[in-house]
């Protein structure tokens, strides 16, 4: 028996093995050349498809894989290179995100995209710097992904902004004494919590902050104290897997005041799970749908929602629903855009010079308005759509542009 | 500060939580009484009667469902036990620990595969749902059922090992193993039926639990899995009343904590804390048997 | 006599095959898989080691590695964050409270003495526990320890929930691997002194080795200490691989993965251990990756094969291990040349009298 299993495992190895060799060989060759002898660009797709955010991270990837379906090859000097995804799973955890990062790094990709989840491009992003290659951020709005990093840029708003935005937007709904609940342990959390929190007591009002501990269920408690208290308004940048905990919860417990969040909540599956609790919650998101002053948001959302109908593992990853797509989808998209306008700049497969051209980018009317990098390598961004849930739905509430 | 509606609040919250630890504690608790195993898969087995419920509802009626999600808890439980620990009787200790944590394992990486690693919502369960109220207090229909639903299968199971030749076997086998087993003992069956009660239980709290919070992830069975073992190691391993005791203690002491913003954060540490004092000062638990070390 | 000098010249040439690797792998290949797995899993082989020192040679239950792992991690971290950056780094907390940069030498000592520190606090109550009473209340020392670190009062020390980076990194791949085996060359002189066989007496029988005159809390004590120090050490040079620290990530399941490599290895085995933590680092980090992404073989698209397949295959293997195959790779046997040999010869004579069966 023994003997048997043994030879089993062997197996196994001698398979695996052989598997890796087939699936290295490709990574240890020039990154310029396939087995067609077609020219090639690697771009790296970062993002979280497993752990809490991989809701998130497969909705951003979709964005990204939209945008090579339509812009499959790029010219450089004159000859045509087709752009290759490489996938790496950073399971939503700052520890695994260094070993997906490495991934991409040895197969010579020339530029990274992502991620969702501003802990992992945190963790990753001093390895892409010292490997020179740049890497552009869809979602992650913490301030700490791209400070003191030259190769790291992104394509949507910070968290000081975010923050101020919505603690402009609580001001005027009339809250005067504000709970933020945070997810301890997440920089995303934490971050935009302690942001929020700042901008609220700068305009004259309280605010308060609860942690929780990551893989908590239970609020009740929580929701106790905000009742007994009396919060007028609830603050909660947590993932989407909380949150219809904590709005179900709330509303359970009797608590009636206002609950608002940041971007991670702009996700349908939110409003099917918390139902009509869900009602009047509002938060920030990046991209307006309805909005029909931006023409290429039109456009966009119309073809994606094509191509997501075209496919059930799309429809499926879009959250099981082709009807409407959450704005991080969109980020995925623009990001995939910057990469492949900086690779035309360029005229390179080079990651230092591809670097360069993202730094002196200028690319206009994409789907989340223009795209400009200030010296962070942040995108300068002044629009920020603010969404409710009504009904199972989710609906354009106000626009915040300043 | 703080109206008597605050601490009701409270109170209801810890005793909501502290029968859900209890229903999952008590699988512990049977099972170490007799083998000697903290069954680290109990939590996992927790959380894979919640992915039933959320598949096999979608395919029949509720009534028919919850039945059959028992049924398949069960069999998973025995399933454990006879391809897991069965092999390994007679080894060393450590080496069925570590079988426990790779079947755990393995289940969280199961569920993690088959979702995708979301969080599924959990199906309404049409009587379980809804709130009421009671003077100014909105109470949770859940929140009632639970206890009193907890309480009554504990009653039963009591006097189930009191009362039943197979509850008297039982109660040989935790005694001493191979005594028990040269008195004509079967002492396999024995086992099957602690997991068979175990999971069910754990199958039964699912259900609560998953109702209550609406969602189905698949690592949420590890931390209530271990909670539920510091409970049952609070009342006295292979105790059943104090398991359910040490469970309503943890359950509203973690209330207590969770209310104050500046140490909420230590609502988790808190259980092991008191795990560490009770080994140290009380190392059999509330209800326990001594047990004497046999060379 | 012949054997000592056949091994000898074995091992030298086996050592100067590695060395060339590394040279070559360092130089020319600096941001591969390989070069990757080369240095994590010279830290977990570490890692792995020092829990086996505890639970293969002493026989004692303990799941707080990730723990004193994750103090190791933070100490390093804090320590050696350049002044420069605290400003950045403690965004929250106005460049924090700690005003000191140690070279990372210093640090990774210092990182070890506060999980020593630490193992002590755990160890004096603990240890008195019995096998499975003591690996709860371990696991739940680790628990309690996360939430500390993420407690925002220490947020000016620790950076509570926010990540802790900018600190120095290996320059070369040599750097791990040689701490990593500088280290497990430490505990295997200390398994192999008198110590050593006092702590294999407690794992044999408890009772009787107390009779012989071994203190037994003492001992125990020695073993903890010493299991958590290079824990400590093993989690700086983790913090320094990863490039960012964040206690999140110090969860049970990190204690669970080092446990498994140990049982992959062979429980009472540092060379198992050793095998064993690049063999699954290899496989989770790269050979097996392929089983995530959907595969299309022969035209034929496999169905199974999607996001999470990889660790049920894992998961799948382990409890085959764990269950007919209990010795591990190596059981409590160490690596030698003559068990290398001896194992070709077995393989071939039993091919060799199975060719003579089948041709009578």
């Amino acid at each position: 028996m023994k003997k048997i299993i043994a030879l089993v495992m062997a197996l196994v190895m001698v398979f695996a093995l052989c598997a890796c060799g087939e699936s290295s060989a490709p990574a240890a060759g020039s990154s310029d050349s396939s087995a067609s002898g077609d020219k090639v660009v690697k771009i790296g797709v970062f993002e979280p498809t497993s752990g809490q955010n991989a809701a998130g991270g497969k909705k951003e990837i979709l964005g990204i894989e939209y945008a090579h379906s339509l812009y499959p090859t790029v010219d450089i000097n004159g000859e045509t290179y087709n752009i290759e995804l490489v996938y790496a799973d950073n399971a939503s955890d700052a520890a695994k995100a260094p070993s997906a990062a490495q991934l991409l790094i040895s197969n010579n990709v020339s530029v990274v995209l992502g991620t969702y989840g501003s802990g992992c491009a945190i963790a990753a992003g001093d390895l892409f710097a010292e490997a020179n290659i740049p890497a552009i951020g869809t979602s992650c709005t913490n301030p700490q992904v791209t400070a003191g990093n030259d190769y790291y840029f992104r394509v949507c708003y910070i968290d000081p902004f975010q923050g101020a935005v919505m603690a402009s937007y609580a001001l005027k709904q009339g809250c005067k004494n504000c709970v933020v609940i945070v997810e301890a342990g997440d920089d995303y959390s934490a971050g935009f919590g302690n942001y929020f929190s700042e901008a609220m007591l700068k305009g004259g009002a309280a605010c308060d902050t609860i942690p929780f501990q990551t893989g908590e269920t239970d609020f009740s408690t929580i929701m106790a104290n905000i009742k007994s208290k009396g919060y007028d308004g609830i603050f909660a940048p947590v993932s989407i897997e909380t949150a219809p905990l904590i709005i179900n919860q709330a509303r359970e417990n009797g608590v009636e005041c206002q609950i608002m969040a940041g971007d991670t909540w702009d996700d349908i599956s939110i409003a099917e799970r918390a139902g009509e609790n869900a009602n009047g919650v509002f938060f920030s998101a990046f991209f307006d749908a309805t909005d029909t002053s931006n023409v290429a948001g039109v456009e966009f959302n119309k073809g994606i929602l094509e191509w997501i109908a075209a496919d059930a593992t799309r429809t499926e990853n879009n959250g099981g629903t082709a009807d409407a797509i959450s704005s991080v989808t969109p980020c995925g998209y623009d990001a995939y855009m910057a990469a492949y306008n900086a690779i035309l700049a360029a005229q390179s497969t080079d990651g230092a010079a591809i670097r360069d051209a993202l730094a002196g980018l200028d690319v206009k009317g994409l789907v989340t308005g223009d795209l400009k990098f200030d010296d962070n390598g942040d995108a300068i961004k002044n629009y920020v759509a603010i969404k409710t849930f009504q009904d199972g739905k989710i609906v354009f509430s106000d626009a915040y542009t300043g | 500060m703080h109206t008597a509606t605050y601490y009701i609040d409270l109170l209801l919250s810890g005793i909501t939580v502290g029968s859900l630890y209890a229903l999952i504690a008590i699988g512990y608790t049977m099972v170490y009484g007799i083998l000697r195993l903290i069954n680290f898969a109990h939590g996992d087995i927790f959380m894979m009667a919640g992915f039933f419920m959320v598949y096999i509802s979608a395919t029949m009626p509720m009534a028919v469902a919850i039945p059959v999600v028992l049924l398949m808890t069960v069999l998973l439980g025995v399933l454990i036990e006879r391809a897991a620990y069965k092999p390994l009787r007679s080894a060393p200790r450590m080496s069925v620990m570590i079988s426990a944590i790779g079947v755990s394992y393995l289940l969280e990486n199961l569920a993690t595969y088959i979702t995708g690693g979301l969080a599924r919502p959990y199906p309404t369960i049409p009587f379980l749902k809804g709130t009421f109220m009671v003077g100014s207090l909105s109470v949770k229909v859940i929140t009632v059922v639970t206890p009193v639903l907890t309480i009554l299968l504990v009653v039963a199971l009591v006097l189930f090992i009191n009362h039943t030749k197979t509850g008297m076997a039982m109660r040989a086998v935790s005694k001493d193993f191979d005594t028990a087993r040269l008195m004509g003992i079967k002492v396999n069956n024995v086992i099957s039926v602690t997991f068979i009660i175990g999971s069910f239980l754990a199958g039964v709290g699912s259900i609560l639990y998953f109702t209550n919070y609406g969602q189905v992830s698949p690592l949420i069975g590890a931390m209530p899995g271990l909670k539920a073992f510091v409970a049952a190691v609070f009342g006295g391993i292979g105790s059943i009343p104090g398991a359910v005791l040490g469970a309503y203690i943890i359950g509203v002491c973690e209330s207590l904590i969770k209310a104050n913003d500046s140490i909420s954060i230590f609502s988790n540490a808190f259980t092991f804390a008191l795990l560490i004092m009770v080994l140290l000062f009380k190392p059999n638990g509330m209800f326990g048997e001594k047990l004497t070390e046999k060379v | 006599m012949a054997n000592k000098k056949r091994d000898f010249i074995l091992s030298a040439v086996f050592a100067a095959i590695i060395v060339a690797l590394l040279v070559y792998v360092d130089k020319e290949q600096h941001y591969s898989m390989l070069a990757s797995v080369i240095q994590k899993a010279s830290i977990y082989a570490l890692l792995a080691v020092s829990l086996n020192l505890l639970n293969g040679f002493t026989g004692l239950f303990s799941l707080g590695q990730a723990g004193f792992m994750m103090l190791g991690a933070y100490t390093y971290a804090i320590l050696t964050i350049p002044l420069a950056q605290h400003a950045s780094v403690y965004q929250y907390f106005d460049g924090g409270i700690v005003n000191v940069c140690l070279p990372p030498a210093v640090a990774i000592v210092a990182a070890g003495l506060v999980a020593v520190v630490f193992a002590w606090l755990v160890g004096k109550p603990c240890l008195k526990l019995k096998s499975d009473y003591l690996a709860i209340a371990t696991l739940g020392f680790a628990e309690i320890l996360r939430a500390i670190i993420q407690w925002e009062v220490l947020g000016p020390v620790t950076n509570a929930s926010n990540i802790l980076k900018k600190f120095p990194k290996f320059d070369s791949i040599m750097t791990p691997v040689i701490i990593s085996a500088f280290c497990i060359f430490l505990i295997v002189l200390l398994i192999n002194s008198s110590y050593g066989r006092a702590f294999k007496a407690i794992r044999e029988d408890e009772i009787a080795a107390e009779a012989m005159g071994i203190n037994l809390a003492k001992t125990k004590m020695q073993a903890f200490l010493t299991s958590a120090f290079f824990a400590g050490v093993g989690g700086a040079l983790l913090a320094m691989f990863q490039a960012s620290v964040q206690a999140r990530s110090f969860t049970s399941a990190m204690t669970y993965e080092i446990l498994l490599i140990v049982v992959i290895g062979g429980i009472g085995s540092v060379t198992g251990s050793v095998i064993g933590s690049f063999l699954y680092i290899a496989c989770s980090e790269w050979w097996l990756r392929f089983l995530d992404d959907s595969q299309t073989y022969l035209g034929v698209n496999i169905p199974f094969m999607r996001g999470g397949f990889r660790m049920v295959v894992f998961s799948v293997v382990i409890m085959l291990i764990v269950l007919f195959y209990r010795q591990g790779i190596m059981g409590t046997k160490e690596f030698s040349w003559q068990g290398i040999i001896n194992f070709f010869k077995r393989i071939f004579s039993a091919r060799g009298r199975k060719a003579v069966k089948d041709n009578g």
